[in-house]
């Protein structure tokens, strides 16, 4: 399959450092990032997070919501993430608008599974008793409003113009394309990307039913790999118009971006269609496969995911990758925002001049995949790619460069 | 506020929509599209009324026959909204799919809609809950997330340059148009199919009701077929889109004071059934227009998204 002959952007877009992250492993980016050169990995039980969760493998789940005392009521979950995540980058907003009064700043949201708590607190209520005037006006809200931009606009108290998008597990990275496009083609100076989602329980009874689940823990392209652990997370980005951030602000370079839905299966991967995204991104960044120093994989730890990867490394990059790594063993599964934490680990790595390693990972399949083990690893700062593959075919691929302080 | 004027904006090649009575697709390009009766009737002042006003079935229901012949893979599992999508995307993809430059790996697909994981995730959940979660549909699971509708539909028609669901309702399709917009400019497609699809739910309805709000309940999809470049004189051309906020008034150049006008406001916050407006407004809104046409859809609480269309003059 030949690669789509993408425009090249004007001027690659910036990608500040301004930035926020909330997963298993931390409430911040800089806690996140740690707990990955720690290999830190916080698995739990779903029924100790959500009271009546269905038995099953342990998930990657928020401990701690910011500024919340316990846990919040599943309906609100979604919500309230978001909210969290708008507050947390108010500052950001404001200190750009301070500083380009006149500058335009849109929101785009990603999300693979949207707000899964209201439909199943009502589908709890029917279940217990039935009792359907037991059901509060925001539930039912919850199944008719899609709430998400109105959520992160009430935390960073502005109105940005604002839409929800989804694109499966790829959501992530669509978004950031989507961005990127946005400012590259002069339709605003601006984007702040909000990636998130949250426990849902029909995919994790799903995920768990057709085996995808690991039941030891997520070992991403490990021999004895069981599968993946869902969770959830949220991740916050702010692109913009290079020129805009000042250059000690700039954490990153969205050089190429690629999507492309392969549709070839409604579950399974397929290598052609995501080897064609990497080879159009890279396209697009005026690259070569020789270029890229660094690879954050998709990397999920499901047999036929990792198998899928391990053949596009040899599609694209022959016999051996660039060094590579999943951040999946320590965060789990972030679904529909796992990209945006690898697009956020993509920039802090060649900040580091490290590449964390791939948590829990000992016995590696693939000879090919030049695979980070058993401790972070020094990396030369230069391009470094992220893959996204989501259900369904939807794949999506970034490439980002070192600001040009490193380069 | 200032609504964006785009350099290179998209051409509306194609309009159409499922027929309510029997799932067919009823579909016209420019020349044709007078001859398309539209079933919605729009007052301008941001009303919008069904005309056929028999009461919509609930839940969505449509027969076998008809759910294979939309194409889509283990229909019975999927959204019904993905099997009205399949229906009209086959057909408005049929307007271009013929020309010479037409391969699917430079077409995309953008679906808008509120209900389509809604059955699926509440057929899940309730049969977990009362029969144990060990004895779910397993196949239910793809379709069980907002993208499976355009995957899915994408498997259909063999287009793969993207496939992307937008939520929020009208807002969402209209952010699909300018997603098309950027798609094209990034020379990332040629073609985009964009469609607003709904089915009735039972769980859905009843939230309506709870919350007093009394709109239409749409089941079916109306769509859009987007092109690059123009295919023949008089193609309506985006030139304006943009969304402001809640309360900030929109500014439109001064040539545009005499375009055509259309505005459709959503009753309340609820962004169901709202995501096929557009086409059908788009299609009221052209019919009735001369060289410039402005649609305005209003959603409380989020402000007001603005496109402007110009007809091509030269092809």
């Amino acid at each position: 399959m030949e690669s789509i002959v993408t425009k090249k952007y004007q001027q690659p877009i910036a990608l500040s450092k301004q930035c926020c992250a909330i997963a298993n492993i931390g409430n911040t980016w800089a806690e996140c990032w740690e707990a990955l050169l720690a290999g830190k990995s916080t698995f739990s039980k779903g029924n100790d997070i959500i009271p009546g969760w269905p038995d099953g493998p342990r998930l990657s789940a928020i401990l701690n919501f910011p500024g919340l005392d316990g846990q919040p009521p599943f309906s609100q979950r979604t919500d309230l993430l978001a909210r969290i995540l708008g507050q947390q980058m108010r500052g950001a907003v404001d200190q750009f608008l301070t500083a380009h009064p006149a500058a335009t700043i849109s929101l785009i949201v990603a999300t693979s599974h949207g707000n899964p708590g209201p439909l199943s607190e009502i589908a709890d209520v029917l279940s217990a008793d039935g009792d359907m005037s037991a059901i509060s006006a925001p539930i039912w809200e919850g199944v008719v409003v899609d709430n998400l931009v109105k959520e992160v606009n009430a935390g960073l108290c502005r109105e940005l113009p604002g839409v929800t998008m989804s694109a499966a597990c790829a959501s992530s990275l669509v978004a950031t394309s989507y961005a990127a496009d946005r400012v590259n083609a002069g339709l605003c100076d601006a984007v702040l990307v909000i990636a998130i989602d949250t426990l849902s329980r029909v995919a994790s009874v799903g995920f768990n039913n057709i085996g995808a689940m690991s039941q030891q823990g997520c070992r991403p392209y490990d021999k004895k790999r069981d599968g993946t652990t869902v969770g959830e997370g949220a991740v916050a980005m702010f692109l913009c118009k290079d020129g805009l951030l000042a250059e000690e602000d700039v954490w990153g370079l969205v050089a190429g971006t690629s999507v492309f839905c392969d549709a070839a299966h409604m579950v399974e991967p397929n290598p052609i269609g995501v080897a064609s995204v990497v080879q159009s991104a890279l396209q697009q960044a005026l690259l070569q496969p020789t270029d890229v120093r660094g690879i954050f994989w998709h990397g999920t730890g499901t047999r036929q995911n990792d198998k899928t990867e391990a053949e596009v490394a040899k599609i694209v990059f022959g016999d051996r990758s660039p060094l590579c790594t999943s951040t999946k063993g320590s965060l789990g599964h972030t679904m529909g925002a796992s990209g945006g934490f690898n697009v956020l680990a993509a920039c802090e790595a060649i900040h580091q001049k490290t590449l964390p390693h791939v948590v829990g990972t000992s016995a590696p399949e693939y000879d090919n995949l030049n695979l980070v083990l058993n401790h972070p690893h020094p990396v030369t700062p230069g391009p470094m790619l992220v893959t996204a593959l989501g259900f369904g075919g939807i794949n999506a691929a970034v490439v980002i460069l070192p600001p040009r302080e490193l380069q | 506020m200032n609504i964006t004027t785009l350099k290179n904006g998209p051409y509306v090649h194609a309009i159409g929509w499922t027929c309510k009575q029997d799932h067919s697709a009823c579909v016209a390009t420019r020349s044709s599209w007078a001859r398309l009766t539209n079933p919605f009737d729009f007052d301008g002042v941001g009303g919008y009324r069904l005309k056929d006003e028999t009461p919509v079935a609930c839940p969505t229901d449509i027969p076998l026959p008809v759910m294979r012949s939309s194409g889509v893979a283990r229909a019975r599992s999927a959204a019904k909204g993905t099997v009205f999508a399949a229906l009209l995307g086959k057909q408005l993809l049929g307007t271009v799919s013929g020309r010479e430059n037409y391969h699917g790996n430079r077409v995309g697909v953008a679906v808008a809609s509120g209900s389509a994981i809604t059955s699926i995730a509440w057929e899940f959940e309730t049969i977990g809950l009362r029969k144990g979660w060990d004895k779910t549909d397993t196949l239910l699971l793809p379709s069980s997330i907002p993208s499976a509708i355009t995957t899915q539909t994408s498997a259909v028609f063999g287009t793969h340059a993207a496939a992307i669901a937008f939520q929020d309702g009208i807002f969402g399709i209209c952010a699909a148009i300018e997603y098309a917009h950027l798609s094209f400019v990034h020379q990332r497609s040629d073609y985009f199919l964009i469609i607003g699809a709904e089915e009735v739910c039972q769980i859905q309805c009843s939230a309506l009701l709870a919350l007093g709000d009394q709109r239409p309940w749409i089941d079916g999809a109306a769509g859009l077929v987007l092109s690059s470049t123009p295919k023949s004189t008089g193609d309506w051309k985006l030139v304006l889109c943009g969304s402001v906020a809640e309360g900030a008034v929109q500014v439109l150049p001064e040539e545009w004071e005499d375009a055509a006008a259309l505005e459709v406001d959503i009753e309340s916050s609820a962004t169901l059934f709202s995501a096929p407006l557009v086409p059908y407004a788009l299609h009221h809104l052209f019919v009735n227009a001369t060289d410039k046409a402005v649609l305005s859809c209003r959603l409380p609480g989020r402000g007001e998204y603005v496109l402007g269309f110009k007809q091509n003059t030269s092809c």
